[in-house]
């Protein structure tokens, strides 16, 4: 056993070097954030010394530590592979669309007064993984081929939102978690009082925690896309619901994300903050009609789940939060730009609803007018 | 909009703990070989200092704490150890040793006592790494799904 594991360790310290080699390499494209390949390079040393460690201190020499040395082995693999997957690869890919979307971030976050450093954008994801954002390495990835879409882009503000959080997320949320856990101390106060079932208590501290472990997080995120892109992003999120609804997932919640119904009352709570009165009527309109075809069921006790009331609670907060780092809201924008890049997603929307036949020409041309911005 | 954010905070967090704990059992493992002549002459560069003794155990403690209350269905177990998303599965992990409990409890008692950790005590603190182990790689594999 003792063999085997020194064995296995060795090649783990080769994969790291076989990367590092490629990434010190003369095909790295010149256009890559050179701090992200350093900080990936300078990952992957520590890595290596990390393994070498091991190595050379003569623990894999003991038999009675076998235990403990698989399960350091399977941590470094690990680490290896987040550096592979999200770094690594980030790299090695980099090409003309991330060149394209590093001008684009750089003009949104010109746009929205955004102070952090320009997030790395790759498009390694895919359509059914879509947008994500890892904050702690400074991504964004999209689906290949996303320079050419502009009725998905309301969602790298949402993206941003997460790279947001990251930094302040004290001012978005810190006004409202004691708000949060009065609301549930008080339901489960009221199943004592009212002698109602027991059983309702682990279903609220389930609801509690979720809103603490992700869903927090994803209002936040929701609010803060709704607060620099407007409309736009309501739009967005309804097309994204219509894949959900395939699912019966509408009114479901899921340990990391609210339900797509609760995200949408969070989105038209912004929308009225920021005056856009009319716009959500239209919109609302729409979303009843769509709740009201595709049927999906409703949970028991859906509406202790996501109450109006704490939505509201977070959105002030959030708000309060935007206001603070100082960025700059959509109708911001507007008055300080002539071409946003939220205005040309906004009209995107306007258009593929009032002239869908035309839609392709349209935002071939409004893809054009972003180039021409950037 | 994937889960990977948060998937992501979650995995970061089980990695801390889980090195932690393996850290600290691999300190009480040699502080046991270093009890043994035979041992300690065939792994003459085996050290293990009081500072890394003190800090293993009360690691250890700290989370065996955690662990009797997560078994007992307290709600103050601690999520600065792990995410709650993870402990119900842990907990019903741990469960299926059904001796556990028991060996736990003297595990502490020799911990705080600051006496020589036995083989079954060591048996049983490798039963709540590898446990961990297992719930970690899940979680990673979860978050590399995530990614596609």
């Amino acid at each position: 056993m003792t063999q085997f594991l020194k064995g296995i360790f060795a090649d783990q310290a080769n994969a790291a070097l076989k990367m590092l080699a490629r990434l010190k390499g003369n095909d790295i494209n010149a256009d890559m954030d050179k701090t992200f390949l350093a900080n990936t390079i300078h990952l992957l040393e520590s890595l290596y010394t990390d393994v070498m460690k091991i190595i050379q201190s003569g623990d894999l020499d003991i038999p009675t530590l076998a235990s403990s040395n698989i399960v350091r082995y399977n941590t470094f693999t690990e680490r290896l592979q987040t550096i592979e997957l999200f770094r690594y690869l980030v790299i090695i890919n980099y090409g003309e669309p991330e060149k394209y979307f590093k001008k684009k971030i750089a003009r949104i976050y010109k746009e929205i007064n955004c102070l952090q450093s320009e997030p790395i954008i790759t498009t390694i994801s895919n359509s059914e993984n879509y947008y994500w954002a890892l904050p702690s390495y400074n991504i964004i990835a999209v689906p290949t081929g996303e320079e050419k879409n502009l009725l998905n882009l309301p969602d790298m503000y949402h993206e941003i939102g997460h790279l947001l959080d990251k930094q302040h997320r004290a001012y978005f949320r810190d006004d409202f978690i004691p708000k949060l856990s009065r609301f549930y101390k008080d339901e489960e106060q009221r199943v004592v009082d009212e002698q109602r079932d027991p059983k309702l208590i682990s279903f609220y501290r389930d609801k509690h925690a979720s809103w603490l472990n992700g869903w927090i997080m994803e209002f936040t995120c929701d609010f803060i896309a709704t607060y620099l892109v407007g409309p736009a992003y309501a739009y967005t999120n309804l097309k994204i619901s219509t894949l959900s609804s395939g699912k019966d997932r509408i009114y479901a919640d899921f340990p990391s994300h609210p339900s797509d119904e609760a995200r949408m009352r969070a989105i038209f709570f912004m929308l009225h903050q920021l005056g856009f009165g009319t716009e959500v009527n239209d919109i609302n309109k729409l979303w009843q009609e769509f709740l009201k075809n595709t049927k999906n069921p409703v949970p028991h006790n859906y509406t202790f789940i996501f109450p109006q009331a704490l939505i509201e609670a977070l959105g002030q907060s959030v708000l309060q939060g935007c206001q603070k780092i100082d960025l700059f809201s959509y109708p911001d924008q507007l008055k300080k730009f002539e071409l946003p890049i939220s205005k040309i997603l906004n009209e995107a929307w306007i258009e593929v609803l009032r002239n869908s036949p035309n839609y392709k020409v349209s935002e071939e041309q409004k893809i054009l007018a972003i180039s021409k911005l950037i | 909009m994937s889960d990977i954010s948060a998937l992501s905070n979650q995995y970061d967090q089980l990695v801390d703990t889980s090195e932690k704990i393996n850290n600290s059992v691999i300190t009480f493992k040699k502080q046991n070989l270093l009890q043994d002549a035979v041992s300690k002459k065939k792994y003459p560069n085996l050290k293990v200092s009081p500072e890394e003794i003190a800090q293993a155990s009360s690691f250890l403690l700290l989370f065996l704490v955690n662990v009797f209350d997560l078994l007992r269905d307290e709600p103050n177990a601690e999520e600065k150890f792990m995410p709650l998303t993870v402990m119900d599965d842990y907990k019903t992990r741990l469960r299926k040793n059904v001796y556990l409990d028991e060996d736990l409890k003297r595990l502490q008692k020799n911990i705080q006592e600051k006496q020589q950790v036995t083989d079954d005590d060591l048996n049983a603190m490798d039963f709540l790494v590898t446990t961990l182990d297992t719930e970690r790689n899940n979680l990673f594999r979860k978050l590399k799904t995530a990614r596609g």
